[in-house]
């Protein structure tokens, strides 16, 4: 059936979407646990 | 300063819910799309690409909710002059945006087979692309502003002006002659597909909790560090001065 094929692509096009973003938010929390670490290593340095 | 670097925390800060929902919200919508497929039968009209109205309609109203956020957090914002509420704001328009855009993807794949065409310069789809194209600025805007007061109050600005587009998306419908159908909600779809309908909104809306919450998180620690940087750099921290 023809329209299978829509039904599929709509939810393929979902979940790549949902998964690419919950992808990208992993990435920006790594960010940002490195540049947390960054400022901790660089106030520390300070005070020594 | 040494207070300073203990107020930093270790990571990420991230509840014992949001762990959970790291993991679970997948296997929520994947619960929620198999219970839709397995009790809605094919549409007299449609046959089965009534299904697409599973994911096509609770990303729509989810991108709502999300720019409901982005309107009250920025008027907060605009208010108190609070970081936390610019933050929020913009962690909802970029979950906002995304789903926004799944939206007009979805709508593209449901419209080729039901109206013959990808696109249509119909009202709700024009609308509904403007929406995205003001969010769109809204997040370019924030990229390319250096000032973080300038920044909030611009981003406020433009967060109330395009989160007051979502009634017209809404209305767009009912106001003009449109190609597009009227709202679709339990109250306007047959009753064997409310509960779909319901469930797979319930999903999305956990999605969305998830993911702006995760995005939120994840900002204020970055403002939080870039804060502590700057603090440092300008008492001669960092270099050692």
């Amino acid at each position: 059936m023809p329209e299978w094929r829509f039904v599929i692509a709509a939810y393929v096009v979902t979940w790549v979407v949902l998964l690419g973003y919950a992808l990208r938010l992993a990435r920006v929390r790594r960010k940002a646990d490195d540049l947390l670490a960054e400022a901790r290593a660089d106030v520390s340095e300070f005070q020594t | 300063m040494e207070a300073a670097a203990h107020t930093l925390p270790p990571t990420v800060p991230r509840s014992r819910t949001l762990s959970v929902l790291a993991w679970t919200w997948p296997l929520i919508l994947l619960a929620a799309q198999a219970y839709a497929f397995s009790i809605s039968p094919p549409d007299r009209d449609m046959g089965h690409l009534q299904k697409i109205m599973y994911v096509h309609v609770p990303a729509a109203w989810n991108a709502f909710i999300a720019f409901f956020i982005v309107f009250v957090a920025s008027i907060a914002y605009l208010w108190k002059k609070n970081e936390r509420h610019d933050l929020l704001a913009a962690s909802a328009a970029e979950v906002g945006a995304v789903l926004t855009a799944l939206t007009l993807i979805l709508g593209s794949i449901w419209g080729r087979p039901t109206w013959g065409v990808w696109w249509t310069w119909d009202p709700r789809l024009t609308s509904t692309a403007v929406l995205l194209l003001i969010f769109v600025g809204y997040l370019s805007l924030r990229a390319f502003t250096e000032d973080h007061e300038r920044r909030a109050r611009w981003s406020a600005a433009v967060g109330i002006l395009g989160a007051l587009n979502v009634p017209i998306v809404y209305m767009s419908v009912r106001w003009w002659r449109t190609l597009h159908q009227v709202q679709s909600s339990p109250a306007t779809v047959d009753p064997e597909y409310t509960w779909g309908l319901r469930l797979n909104a319930i999903a999305f809306l956990i999605v969305l909790i998830y993911f702006v919450r995760t995005r939120y998180n994840a900002a204020r620690v970055e403002r939080a560090a870039e804060q502590r940087l700057d603090a440092a750099a300008l008492s001669g921290g960092g270099t050692n001065a």
